[in-house]
C-alpha cells in the first residue's frame, strides 16, 4: 500500500458558512497504479492532489502515506516524506525562468545533499532519458510548451520518485504534444512509477488503470 | 549552491534592469551623501588627534582672551616645574619673501624652540629636533615648499627677505594635517623674528597680550594643580603690577577646536541630516527589494515544492541581498570619489576619502552593508515564507498588505524634506540676487580700484614718484574726472570700531564708530552722495581734527545735519574732532551686516606707496580705455610688476561668494531629496499597483478608460504630496525668516517660491507614479484577470 485516504474533510468559510471543499473522501493507492482524477470545475479533483502531495492541509480525517500518519505528523516531517517520495509536474510547467534546462533539472538536486559530480551525473542521465541533451542550455522561453513539460516530467523524476502527481499536465499543450506526455506517463507507469493525474480529458484519463470522478468534493 | 544562487542574482538583474538600477542608484547616492556628511563630521571631531601629545597640550588664555603677555611663559617655564615645556606664536606681520622672480607678500611666524617638541608634524624633509635653533633658519609647508621651489627638494634653499637685507635658509618642510588647528606657510624662531621686526622685542613685555601660548604639562598633572603658582605670577608681574586679577586658565588643546573654531551646532544638525539621508535611502531600498521580491513568488514556491528549506530560502535571499547592497557601496564609493573634490572646492576644505587609513570610516561602511543586507533579506524572506504554499505556486501574494500609514508617512516626510530645500534654494538665490543688484550707494560702473600693494617696490622712494607721477597724469586725462588715495575700500572697512562722546545736544552720550582714513577727494571720486557739509575736496582748508559721519550716525546721534559739532575719541576729555559733513550710507560692508555707523577722516602721507588704495573715477563709458592708459602708465613706471586693479564694487560682491556657495551646496542637496523621495514613491506605487492589478482589470472590462484609470491611481499618490506641502510650507517660512535676521538687507519672502517648489516637487513625482501607474492601467485586462 502506498497511501490511504479515511474519511477526509476540507473545508473553508464564506459568509458564516462552511464550505466543503472536499467531503468524506476515501481512497486506497496501490504501487503502481495510474489512477485519473475527473470532474468539473471546481469539484474539488485539485485540492484532493494537493492534500496528497501534502502541499495544502485538510480539517478532518486519516491519511497514511508508506505507514506514516500525515496527520499527525509535523510540518517539517512532512515536508521531508514528499521531499523525498513525491515528483510534481504541473498545468503550467513552472520551470523558472531564469534557469537553463540543465539548471531546472539539477535545482531539486541542490537541496539534497549530494555532490557536484553526482548531480552532474544524475541530470546527465535525465537529459539523456528524455532525449534534451541538444536543448540543454537553452532557457524555458525559448523552448514550445511540449518541450517545457518534458523538462518539467524530467524534473519531477529526477530524485527517484515513488508517485509523481500531475495536475492537467496537458490542458497548456495542443493535442499531438498532449499525446506524447501521456505516452510518456505510461511509459513511466509500465517502468514502475506510481502516477496520479488530475484531467479533464475523457481520452487522457483512459491511459490510466482507475479513474475517480468527483462532483462538489465528494467522491461519485 | 552559493554559485548557483550568484547566478540567479546576475540573471535577475539582467531582467530587471531599470529597477535594479533605480535600487543601486538610489541607495548610493544616499551612502555617498552619507559618506561625505560622515567625512566632514569625522575631519572636525578628529582635530588635532595626530599630536603625539594632544592629552598634556594646554593653550594659556587670560580670562576669555586667546591671547597672552609676551613675558608670561618663561616666567611659567621657570616657576613651575609641573610644566615640561611650552612654546610662544607670534603671528602678527609678514614680510616680501623672495626666491629667484618670485615674490610673495607672506606671513611669517615666530616661535619658541620647544614647538617641535610640543606639537608633531610630519617632516617631509629634515627632522625636528633642535630644528628652530638657527638664526634664520626656517621651516616651512608643503604648500609654501610648493609655491617657491616647485618639485625640487626645499632644503637648503635660501629666501630673499625685502629685496636683499637678510636671507632665510630652508631647515626643514612639515606636511601639515587639513586637521590642524595650528598651521603656518613659514616658521621661524624669535631671534630671527627680531631681525626682521624689530618691533616684536617691544611687544613683548608685561602689558601687551601678541602671543600665543602653549604649554605641555607632565605625565598625570591637571592644570588646577598649579593654579596658585599661575595666579602668583600674575599678581608678581601683571601691569599694573600688584593690580592685576586677570585669571589665567588652561585649555585642554584637544578641546581647543570644538570650544573655539568649530560649530556644535552645526555638526549636531549635519549628524541628523546624515542619519535621515542613510535612513531613508535604506528604507526605499527595502521597500523596493520587498517590491522586486513579488515578482519571484512562484519561484520561491517551485523551489518550495521540489524541496527548499527556510534555510535554502534564506542563504539564497542573503546572497542576493549582499551582493546587492554590496553593490550599492561600491556605487556610494564610486559617486563619493568623483563629487568629493567638487564639495571640498566648494566649502574651502580638503576631506579625504581613504578607506584603509581611516579604520572608523572602513568600520562604518561594514557596518552599513550588514545592516543593509540583512534588512533588505529578512523582509521579503518574512513574506516569502507566509505565504501558503498552494498560492504562491500560482503566484499569488495573498499576504500584502495595504500600504500602511508608516509607509505613507516616511513618503510625506521626504516631500516636506524636498520642498523646504527647493524653496530654501530659490530664496537663497533671490537674497544673492538682490544683495549683487542692490544698489550700493557708490559708483560701483565708472570707479576703477588699484591695490598699491607696497611691499613689491623695493625703492620706496622712487616708487612714491612714481605713484605720484602717474595720478597726476591720470587726473590731468580727459577720460577721468577725479583720482582719490585712501586706506580703505568698499568690502574693505577694517579699521577700529571706536567709542566717541558727544559734547552738543544728541540722542546718546557716547557712541561706536567705524573708522576709515581717506585722502582728499574720496567720495567725489567713489560717487558717494555728500547730504550736507562738505566732504575732503582738495583745497586750502586744513582738514585735522574733522570727520565725515554717516546717515547712519548721525541718526544715532541725532544730529540735523553737520555743523561743526564735536566727538571726542576714547573718552569725553579724548581727541576731538569736529564733524564737518554727512554722507548717505553706502554699502561699505557686505549687506548681510547691520549697516554700522561710519566716520571717515582725512589723512595725507609722505610716501605715496603707504597708500593702500588708489582710486579712479573715469568719465562715463570710459573706464576700459582708463585702464588702459593706467596699464601702461604703470608698467612704464614698474617694469616686471603686475598692477592689481579691480571695480569698486569687486571686494564687496566677493563677500556674497559665500552665500553663492551656501546656495549650491543646498542645490545639490534638493536634488539629492528630490531623487530619494521620488525612489520613495516609485516603491510605494509598484507596491500599491501590486495590489491594485485585479481591481484595474475590473474597472477596465467594465468601461474605464486608460486616462480614467491614470487618474483614479495618480489621484491617491499625488494627494501625499499635497499633503507634504501643506506641512512644509510654514517650516520652510519660519526658517526662511531666521535665516533672513542675519541680513540687514532682506529680500521678501515670495509667494512664489513656495508656489514653484510645489509645482515641481508634485511634477516631478505625478512623472515618477505615472511611469508605473501608465503600465499598469494599459495592460491588457485579460492578462491582469487570468491570475484568477
Amino acid at each position: 500500500m502506498l497511501l490511504q485516504l479515511n474519511n477526509i474533510f476540507k473545508w473553508v468559510h464564506s459568509g458564516g458558512q462552511r464550505v466543503f471543499l472536499l467531503k468524506d473522501i476515501n481512497l486506497e493507492v496501490r504501487e503502481g497504479e495510474f489512477i485519473s482524477i475527473m470532474g468539473p470545475s471546481g469539484s474539488g479533483k485539485s485540492t484532493l492532489l494537493n492534500v496528497i502531495g501534502m502541499l495544502d492541509t485538510f480539517d478532518e480525517g486519516e491519511y497514511q502515506f508508506l505507514d506514516e500518519p500525515v496527520h499527525s505528523l509535523k510540518e517539517k516531517y512532512r515536508a521531508n516524506l514528499y521531499k523525498e517520495y513525491i515528483g510534481f509536474v504541473f498545468q503550467s510547467y513552472h520551470l523558472l525562468d531564469e534557469l537553463t534546462v540543465k539548471e531546472n533539472l539539477e535545482m531539486p538536486l541542490l537541496y539534497k545533499k549530494l555532490r557536484g559530480t553526482e548531480r552532474k551525473a544524475m541530470v546527465a542521465d535525465m537529459l539523456d532519458r528524455f532525449n534534451i541533451v541538444g536543448k540543454k542550455d537553452l532557457f524555458p522561453a525559448q523552448l514550445s510548451g511540449g518541450q517545457q513539460q518534458l523538462v518539467g516530467v524530467a524534473r519531477a523524476l529526477i530524485s527517484n520518485p515513488k508517485l509523481i502527481l500531475a495536475d492537467e499536465p496537458t490542458g497548456n499543450l495542443n493535442s499531438k504534444q498532449g499525446e506524447e506526455i501521456m505516452e510518456l506517463f505510461k511509459e513511466l507507469n509500465d517502468e514502475g512509477v506510481t502516477i496520479i493525474q488530475v484531467t479533464h480529458s475523457e481520452k487522457n484519463a483512459e491511459y490510466g488503470s482507475r479513474i475517480i470522478n468527483l462532483l462538489d468534493g465528494r467522491m461519485i | 549552491m552559493l554559485k548557483h544562487n550568484v547566478l540567479l542574482f546576475f540573471r535577475s538583474i539582467k531582467k530587471n534592469k531599470s529597477t535594479f538600477l533605480i535600487n543601486v542608484l538610489g541607495l548610493g547616492l544616499g551612502i555617498a551623501s552619507f559618506l561625505i556628511l560622515f567625512l566632514y563630521i569625522y575631519n572636525d571631531i578628529t582635530y588635532n588627534h595626530f599630536h603625539k601629545n594632544l592629552d598634556r597640550i594646554y593653550r594659556v588664555r587670560e580670562g576669555e582672551t586667546v591671547q597672552t603677555r609676551g613675558l608670561l611663559l618663561p616666567e611659567m617655564l621657570k616657576d613651575i616645574p609641573e610644566i615640561e615645556d611650552g612654546t610662544r606664536i607670534f603671528d602678527w606681520d609678514g614680510a616680501r619673501l623672495s626666491y629667484g622672480d618670485l615674490a610673495f607678500y607672506e606671513n611669517i611666524k615666530y616661535a619658541d624652540e620647544g614647538f617641535f617638541d610640543i606639537f608633531t608634524f610630519s617632516f617631509v624633509e629634515g627632522s625636528p629636533k633642535k630644528i628652530l635653533e638657527d638664526k634664520y633658519g626656517v621651516v616651512i609647508s608643503t604648500e609654501f615648499a610648493k609655491k617657491y621651489f616647485g618639485d625640487v627638494p626645499a632644503l637648503g634653499k635660501q629666501l630673499d627677505v625685502n629685496f636683499g637685507n637678510q636671507f632665510l635658509t630652508v631647515k626643514g618642510v612639515v606636511d601639515i594635517p587639513y586637521n590642524s588647528s595650528i598651521k603656518f606657510d613659514i616658521l621661524s624662531n624669535y631671534v630671527t623674528g627680531e631681525e626682521i621686526l624689530p618691533w616684536i622685542k617691544d611687544a613683548h613685555n608685561w602689558q601687551n597680550v601678541f602671543s600665543i601660548t602653549y604649554v605641555l604639562l607632565e605625565d598625570g598633572v591637571k592644570p588646577h594643580d598649579f593654579k596658585d603658582k599661575i595666579q602668583k605670577i600674575v599678581k608678581r608681574d601683571f601691569f599694573p603690577t600688584g593690580e592685576s586679577n586677570v585669571e589665567l586658565n588652561l585649555l585642554p588643546f584637544k578641546d581647543y577646536h570644538s570650544v573655539l573654531e568649530s560649530n556644535q551646532t552645526l555638526m549636531v544638525i549635519l549628524f541628523i541630516i546624515a542619519l535621515g539621508i542613510i535612513g531613508i535611502a535604506i528604507v526605499n531600498f527595502i521597500n523596493l527589494t520587498i517590491t522586486q521580491s513579488f515578482s519571484r513568488v512562484k519561484e520561491v514556491g517551485v523551489k518550495k515544492v521540489h524541496g527548499a528549506s527556510k534555510t535554502h530560502l534564506l542563504r539564497q535571499i542573503m546572497t542576493e541581498s549582499f551582493l546587492m547592497s554590496l553593490m550599492a557601496l561600491i556605487v556610494g564609493g564610486f559617486l563619493l570619489v568623483i563629487f568629493l573634490p567638487s564639495f571640498n572646492t566648494l566649502l574651502g576644505i580638503n576631506l579625504k576619502f581613504n578607506l584603509f587609513k581611516n579604520s572608523s570610516l572602513l568600520l562604518t561602511i561594514i557596518g552599513l552593508w550588514c545592516i543593509v543586507g540583512l534588512l533588505s533579506g529578512l523582509l521579503p524572506l518574512s513574506l516569502w515564507m507566509r505565504g501558503k504554499l498552494t498560492n504562491t505556486l500560482k503566484g499569488n501574494m495573498s499576504n500584502i498588505g495595504k500600504p500602511n500609514y508608516w509607509n505613507y508617512t516616511l513618503v510625506v516626510v521626504q516631500f516636506i524634506i524636498a520642498i523646504f530645500l527647493i524653496s530654501g534654494t530659490l530664496l537663497i538665490r533671490k537674497q544673492v540676487t538682490d544683495m549683487l543688484e542692490k544698489n550700493p550707494g557708490f559708483d560701483s560702473e565708472n570707479v576703477i580700484v588699484v591695490e598699491l600693494d607696497g611691499w613689491q617696490f623695493s625703492n620706496l622712494e622712487k616708487a612714491s614718484d612714481n605713484i605720484k607721477r602717474i595720478s597726476e597724469e591720470l587726473q590731468a586725462s580727459s577720460y577721468v574726472s577725479s583720482i582719490s588715495f585712501s586706506t580703505t575700500a568698499p568690502g574693505n572697512y577694517q579699521q577700529n570700531y571706536n567709542v566717541f562722546f558727544s559734547r552738543e545736544e544728541s540722542n546718546v552720550e557716547s557712541i561706536h564708530l567705524r573708522k576709515a582714513y581717506v585722502g582728499y577727494n574720496y567720495f567725489k571720486t567713489m560717487g558717494i552722495d555728500l547730504l550736507n557739509g562738505s566732504g575732503f575736496p582738495r583745497d586750502s582748508i586744513l582738514y585735522k581734527n574733522t570727520v565725515v559721519l554717516n546717515q547712519k550716525a548721525m541718526g544715532l546721534l541725532g544730529y540735523q545735519g553737520a555743523s561743526n559739532q564735536i566727538l571726542h575719541e576714547g573718552s569725553p576729555d579724548g581727541t576731538p574732532y569736529k564733524v564737518i559733513g554727512t554722507i548717505t550710507d553706502f554699502s561699505y560692508q557686505s549687506i548681510d551686516n547691520q549697516q554700522q555707523p561710519l566716520a571717515h577722516f582725512f589723512i595725507d602721507r609722505e610716501n605715496f606707496t603707504d597708500w593702500p588704495y588708489l582710486m579712479i573715477k573715469s568719465t562715463k563709458g570710459t573706464s576700459l580705455d582708463v585702464v588702459e592708459i593706467f596699464k601702461e602708465k604703470w608698467s612704464a613706471a614698474f617694469p616686471g610688476i603686475e598692477p592689481n586693479l579691480f571695480f569698486a564694487d569687486e571686494k564687496l560682491n566677493n563677500q556674497y561668494k559665500k552665500y553663492i556657495e551656501t546656495n549650491t551646496l543646498v542645490t545639490w542637496f534638493s536634488i539629492l531629496a528630490i531623487m530619494l523621495s521620488c525612489m520613495g514613491l516609485f516603491a510605494l506605487s509598484t507596491y500599491s499597483l501590486a495590489r491594485r492589478t485585479k481591481e484595474i482589470g475590473i474597472r477596465k472590462v467594465n468601461g474605464a478608460t486608460i486616462t480614467q484609470v491614470l487618474a483614479l491611481l495618480n489621484k491617491d499618490f499625488l494627494k501625499w504630496v499635497a499633503l507634504g506641502f501643506v506641512i512644509a510650507v510654514p517650516i520652510s517660512w519660519y526658517a526662511m525668516e531666521q535665516w533672513l535676521t542675519n541680513f540687514a538687507y532682506k529680500t521678501n519672502i515670495s509667494w512664489w517660491i513656495f508656489i514653484l517648489a510645489g509645482g515641481l516637487t508634485l511634477m516631478i513625482a505625478f512623472l515618477t507614479v505615472s511611469w508605473q501607474s501608465y503600465w499598469a492601467a494599459s495592460v491588457n485586462p485579460v492578462k491582469s484577470l487570468r491570475t484568477e
